[in-house]
């Protein structure tokens, strides 16, 4: 099958639209960054968020098109984002793709945001072996799941609050270290040592992640000890999320008994998580596949490159949102 | 002879009507298996198979852009600009409140108010054919205004003590479509931005 699929991303603060071959080469992409929008609320605005899309979504899907010298005729799908996510953000991208594909005479799928990022790996480098243990991390999601081919996936476990990314920010908020969170905490985290006890919720039961009480003991002890060094209260904290991210990708390991570790999403980019899933994966004896920065945070290349399965495997494309899509849902 | 794509979904109801010369050909608030749908494509294939014609006939697309519920607008303006920009096709982007106003418009002026979050609401005074007000403000402060004002019709969702109920909260795809066929022929540019409400 040749051609290109126009991938849309809007479930969340980044309107993102990019142009991508079976074989996972990206043509063209663009994403418009909201984050000047939401800075001030210390979160993501959703109202904000959804006006910005409207905003942004046609001149960045004609600005990739132009850049490719694409034309509709060129196109085999459009790809767009339908869960999960904010439910006016998802709106925006889905009434715009329904609309491109009748003007265009081109399917439109509805495409599960999760199975985006799990083909993130496959964009512009190396392919998974499968089966795979694969670790999403970042300020929208934290999950662990075993695929057993490039469709079928078993989750095994989520988070029951905050998302591993979430708490990186709180805490960096908590030491004034600025947004992003993460970067900012890796960095004082290299400076300090990790002397303080911090708790590691549910590191020795099952798949499940919880990083609230984690935060929460952070605040506990800032407050009790103003004078608590920075450095050493951040090397703690990364200590702590490191301990519980690897306990269970150590477990998930030992069990399913993967041919590749894959870690991907934003948090994937922290130096200390990098090092220790290596040592993980070493262990095991397993390759860990870890997707160049650009691919690890939200974006429409990854989307694009998820709707090529959805294609091939003859589904019929479905553009109602669903905000709590889950995982095994495609 | 023109065929013109008329939206309206700024009272909570997405609606679909396709207007051929100044005669509404289709209208899916009459048609019984789209009773309920949010699928502006589904409505507008219905549409077009309905009157026996394709998307090379439309050259006006007319999208009421609010104010009033906040998703069911931006979707249909994300629908219309999207059909716009994949056909070359005009969007007109046309206010409730002036369809609200055309609709009811007799020998009074018309009060129209419209739900936004508590405690605010949108408010409007349509007089000699034009809308003359628009604001985004609290329910008092509209209710207080409306107590200096003589006589007037009300229109939209919310009921004003003392006075007949709202005439309507939606205008009629005839009268829409009237509006569109007089307004000038906006740019191949033009989109539809819905009129939002301002965050405090
Ligand atoms: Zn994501």
């Amino acid at each position: 099958m040749s051609g290109l699929i126009l991938g849309i991303e809007t479930s969340c603060d980044d309107t993102s639209v990019a142009l991508v071959d079976r074989t996972g080469h990206v043509a063209a992409i663009r994403t418009v960054s909201q984050f000047e929008i939401h800075e001030a609320f210390g979160g993501v605005y959703p109202e904000l968020a959804s006006r910005a899309h409207l905003e942004a979504i046609l001149p960045t899907v004609e600005g990739v098109m132009a850049e490719a010298s694409v034309t509709p005729s060129d196109l085999t799908a459009i790809g767009v984002t339908r869960g999960p996510g904010l439910i006016g953000s998802l709106l925006v991208g889905l009434a715009t793709a329904e609309a491109l594909s009748m003007g265009w005479n081109v399917p439109a799928y509805g495409v599960n945001h999760l199975r985006g990022h799990i083909r993130s790996v496959e964009l512009e480098s190396g392919r998974t072996e499968f089966p795979a243990v694969i670790m999403l991390v970042s300020g929208g999601h934290t999950l662990i799941a075993e695929l057993k081919d490039a469709w079928s996936y078993r989750l095994l476990g989520t988070t029951r609050d905050d998302s591993v990314g979430e708490s990186y920010d709180k805490v960096a908020r908590m030491l004034s270290l600025g947004m992003p969170g993460g970067p900012a905490i890796d960095r004082a985290a290299k400076l300090g040592t990790p002397v303080l006890r911090l708790p590691r919720p549910m590191k020795n039961e099952g798949y499940e992640f919880s990083f609230s009480g984690l935060k929460s003991s952070v605040a506990r002890h800032i407050e009790q000890h103003p004078e608590v060094s920075i450095e050493d209260m951040s090397a703690s904290f990364v200590a702590a999320c490191v301990d519980v991210l690897t306990a269970k990708a150590d477990r998930a390991l030992d069990e399913c008994k993967p041919r590749s570790l894959v870690i991907v999403g934003g948090v994937a980019a922290s130096p200390q998580i990098r090092d220790a899933m290596t040592e993980v994966a070493n262990k095991y004896g397993v390759e860990l596949c870890l997707p160049p920065m650009k691919w690890a945070t939200d974006n429409a290349a990854m989307i694009a490159m998820a709707t090529w399965d959805y294609v091939e495997r003859g589904l019929q494309p479905d553009l109602m949102p669903k905000p709590n899509l889950s995982l095994e849902t495609p | 002879m023109t065929l013109t794509l008329l939206i309206q979904a700024s009272n909570g109801v997405p609606s679909l009507a396709l207007g051929r010369g100044d005669e509404i050909v289709f209208d899916s608030a009459a048609e019984e298996t789209l009773s309920g749908s949010r699928d502006y494509r589904l409505m507008l294939e219905t549409g077009l198979a309905a009157i026996g014609s394709d998307l090379s006939e439309i050259t006006l697309i007319a999208c009421d852009i609010g104010p009033g519920g906040l998703g069911v607008t931006r979707t249909a303006a994300a629908f219309a600009n999207g059909l716009s920009f994949a056909r070359s096709i005009p969007v007109l982007p046309l206010p409730a409140f002036e369809l609200l106003g055309a609709e009811v418009a007799r020998d009074k002026p018309i009060a129209i108010l419209r739900r936004a979050a508590r405690p605010h609401v949108h408010f409007g005074i349509y007089a000699d054919g034009k809308l003359a007000l628009y604001e985004h403000c609290t329910e008092q402060n509209a209710l207080d205004q409306l107590s200096d004002m003589e006589d007037y019709d009300l229109a939209g969702n919310i009921e004003v003590a003392g006075h007949i109920a709202p005439v309507t909260n939606k205008a009629t795809m005839e009268t829409m479509l009237r509006l569109a066929l007089s307004a000038p022929t906006p740019g191949p540019e033009s989109r539809a931005w819905p009129i939002v409400e301002v965050l405090e």
